[in-house]
């Protein structure tokens, strides 16, 4: 019975999904095709409650339809329901642990594990580090386009956040990209290190050696409380500083007459 | 009976709404308290507008009753060749100190609507190191949305720019758009619909189906406001904290937790506490837990010779605790332990009571109390005669401006504010059109306060169109002559007057005799103007 109700769950939520997606494109294709539906040709006329009426009208027994099949998937939830699963565990944290099981000294083949153990995190803390390089390449390029006033003249305030974005996101994109391939091989060489960690845990059981006394670390100065403690004090004595000099040279005014208007950018009216 | 009343418990203690949701319902209706706004339809233009809401929450809601930080943020930033932007800065790092994002996690109302929007029974996305990878566009659009556009395009002249409001914000959208254009009042709003709006509500169509099957997805990518409040969370005074000497890495925490968290309270974490649930070695508490449990009495030793902290796993009241993710001073003897739990209750009990009746006031005081800004009709003002009045001059450079005087022309007025970037980019508009009809048309730029703090701003501008025709004077409530159709009314400005309470530019065409012939809400251009002109003057 359990089984069956995962497959009837599985099967609606999979049909339940693509229906919300369509559902969403539908929305997508009729707010287009009230922006094309513009008769007069005048730019200002192109809404109207009119228009806007009759394309949302065409929605209403999808929204009727996606409601139904909402409350059935919430019924089926209730019927069969599913256990919370877990996101994912971090492989470096289980590696951190067999770690601090392993003794310092190993001799013979065990050493060679242990070499190999360790030349694979170097080489991962030289990826990642490459990784921090070139994402500090990339904003540097960045803040020097957007700080730049020729890319941002006044007259075409729309095209010059359509190049902006156009410049930035290759170098987004390129980095996701670079990220993603070092996560992979983060990934690969996580098992491989994990696999090595556990034969040498076996080995030094094995061989009856002891793990290493954990030393306890002395924590740095900016790791104590008290370093904590005056920093807040600082940053308090900064905020509120800031807060009584924008009372007097008049920032609070304008965030009033800012916020009693209409921002008619910040709702999309332009 | 019993075991129906057994099951329907049992299905409500599954079901009910955590402390946290609770919080966060709360909040959100304290945020928008003016609930008559929505019937109105108009904004509320209160005081309580002078501070910054700690979340994200559109000032152009109907409801608001507080401004938004990042809306404030930008337009701060944008003014800051005029006036450093202290206050909002000062607000910002003041609530990044004290709730740091533990403010994401419960004083949010984009938050609630996410999580309520991922209770849909969809198969969810989960998170993985690509999504961790993913989570820091959302600096990305800090730095160039937030910070650098705004500053840049005021630089260039353009005016204030709210580059992440007008181009991505779901909540201006949500809360603004649909709030006010719903409203049957706001109809004549329709007409400055354009690509812009399209844009905007695919975005949030978009963004409403990412967090039906991604938990957060607007948070964890592309919120500024949270990636702001991230860089406080070592600091924070309120939040979460990982004890390290009980912490045994198992990692449960970072794998029930739904954010893209690599440890307990780092930037990624909105402090929702659910991590306190699973950890097995309750090595997670709430920052500032230990005002209610004394160090000592932790490490007490019972009548068993061990210490507290090795039973607090066993001992019923650290079960209650781990419920109510709480640490609770485990005494040796239980009447001192009765005690505790009864005087945290109580604590709980008043903070609840009081938090009830802030939010019971606040809905009185905003929708009873305060008095509602009328909203004039402007179409109605439209075939009345305006009777005469003075506006004075706004510089040296400028002449101060009676209507009596201009008889014979046809006068256009045009209301304009400093900060509004559509209200400088038409000026070259009024510009063409006065020196296109030097005789016959008297081109009037009216400011909207006759504020001397804003006349470094004004001054910059007045500089940028010195070779302008034009003339620019300062909206003012004195000098009226109430005429007898009581279209002007002593006390209030030209502009509040014409029906110009909440929204800008504005723009009124009067005829030769002095009659209102058009009145126009939002941007123009000199096609329509020169349009407008000649049918009056060719009547």
């Amino acid at each position: 019975m359990a089984e069956k109700g995962k497959k009837i769950r599985l099967v609606y939520s999979i049909v339940f999904s693509v229906c919300t997606v369509a559902l969403g494109a539908l929305f997508l294709t009729r707010l287009w095709g009230v922006y094309l539906s513009n008769l007069t040709g005048v730019e200002s006329d192109t809404y109207s409650r009119e228009i806007v009426g009759e394309q949302l009208a065409f929605l209403l027994p999808f929204c009727l339809v996606w409601l139904v099949l909402a409350i059935g998937a919430f019924a089926l939830s209730i019927a069969f329901p599913a256990q919370e699963k877990l996101q994912y565990r971090d492989d470096r944290l289980t590696l951190k642990r067999l770690q601090k099981r392993l003794p310092e000294n190993f001799g013979g083949e065990l050493g060679a594990e242990r070499e190999k153990l360790q030349s694979s995190v170097r080489l991962r803390m030289i990826l990642r580090l490459t990784l921090l390089g070139l994402s500090a390449v990339c904003l540097i390029l960045l803040l020097v386009y957007l700080f730049t006033p020729a890319n941002f003249p006044k007259g075409d305030i729309n095209g010059a956040v359509i190049s902006a974005v156009a410049y930035a996101l290759p170098l987004c994109i390129g980095l996701f990209l670079v990220a993603v391939g070092v996560e992979v091989f983060e990934r690969t060489a996580l098992k491989k290190e994990l696999d090595l960690a556990k034969v040498l845990a076996a080995g030094a059981a094995k061989q009856g050696l002891k793990p290493a006394e954990s030393k306890e670390k002395k924590p740095r100065f900016w790791q104590t409380e008290r370093f904590l403690f005056w920093v807040r004090i600082a940053v308090g004595a900064a905020a509120v500083a800031m807060l009584i000099v924008g009372l007097f040279n008049g920032g609070v005014i304008d965030v009033l007459n800012k916020a009693i208007a209409i921002c008619t950018e910040c709702i999309g009216l332009g | 009976m019993k075991k129906f009343f057994q099951k329907l418990k049992a299905w409500w203690d599954r079901v009910k709404p955590s402390k946290r949701r609770l919080i966060q319902v709360y909040t959100a209706l304290l945020y928008n308290a003016n609930i008559k706004g929505f019937i109105t339809g108009s904004i509320y233009t209160g005081n309580s507008k002078l501070a910054c809401l700690p979340g994200l929450n559109c000032y152009s809601c109907p409801g608001a009753v507080g401004a938004c930080p990042l809306g404030s943020l930008q337009n701060a930033l944008a003014a800051s060749h005029t006036r450093a932007p202290v206050y909002v800065l000062g607000i910002i790092v003041l609530f990044g100190l004290i709730l740091g994002r533990t403010i994401c996690g419960f004083l949010c109302p984009v938050g609630l609507g996410q999580e309520l929007l991922y209770k849909i029974k969809t198969p969810k996305l989960k998170k993985s190191k690509f999504t961790r990878i993913l989570s820091y566009l959302k600096y990305v659009i800090l730095i160039a949305f937030v910070v650098a556009m705004p500053i840049v395009f005021a630089g260039n002249g353009a005016g204030a720019v709210p580059a992440f409001c007008k181009y991505i914000c779901p909540a201006g959208t949500f809360e603004g758009a649909i709030g006010l254009l719903s409203n049957p009042a706001n109809g004549d709003q329709f007409a400055q619909l354009n690509i812009l709006f399209t844009w905007k509500m695919a975005v949030l169509i978009a963004i409403i189906v990412a967090c039906i099957f991604i938990f957060r997805s607007f948070c964890r990518f592309l919120c500024p406001l949270g990636a702001i409040y991230g860089f406080f969370s070592k600091i924070a005074l309120l939040g979460v904290k990982l004890d390290k000497n009980k912490c045994t890495d198992c990692g449960l925490c970072i794998a029930a937790c739904k954010m893209d968290i690599k440890t307990v309270g780092d930037h990624e974490c909105i402090q929702c506490g659910e991590c306190m649930k699973v950890c097995p070695a309750k090595a997670i508490s709430w920052k500032g837990s230990k005002l209610f449990v004394k160090e000592n009495q932790l490490d007490a030793p019972t009548a068993e010779g061990k210490p507290l902290t090795a039973l607090l796993a066993k001992t019923e009241q650290a079960e209650e605790a781990a419920e109510a993710n709480e640490t609770v001073a485990v005494a040796a003897t239980p009447t001192a332990k009765q005690k505790e739990t009864r005087r945290n209750k109580i604590l709980e009990g008043v903070a609840w009571g009081l938090a009830g009746a802030v939010l019971v006031g606040s809905l009185v005081y905003f929708n009873f109390i305060e008095q509602p800004v009328e909203k004039v009709d402007a179409s109605g003002i439209v075939g009345k005669v305006c009777p005469d009045f003075t506006l004075s001059a706004l510089s040296d450079l400028d002449e101060d401006f009676s209507l009596s005087e201009a008889k014979g022309k046809v006068v256009v007025l045009n209301f304009w504010h400093v900060n509004c970037s559509s209200c400088i980019a038409e000026m070259p508009e009024f510009n063409e059109l006065q020196e296109a009809y030097a005789d016959t048309v008297e081109v009037v730029i009216v400011y909207r306060y006759n504020d001397f703090d804003h006349r470094n701003g004004v001054k910059h501008r007045k500089n940028e169109w010195s070779e302008f025709s034009l003339n620019y004077v300062v909206d003012t409530p004195v000098n009226w002559v109430i005429g007898s159709d009581e279209v002007l009314e002593e006390g209030k400005t030209l502009f509040e007057s014409f029906g110009g309470t909440d929204t800008w530019p504005q723009t009124v065409i009067l005829d030769e005799d002095g009659v209102i012939r058009d009145y126009h809400i939002g941007s123009t251009n000199y096609e329509k103007l020169s349009y407008k002109v000649n049918e009056l003057l060719g009547d």
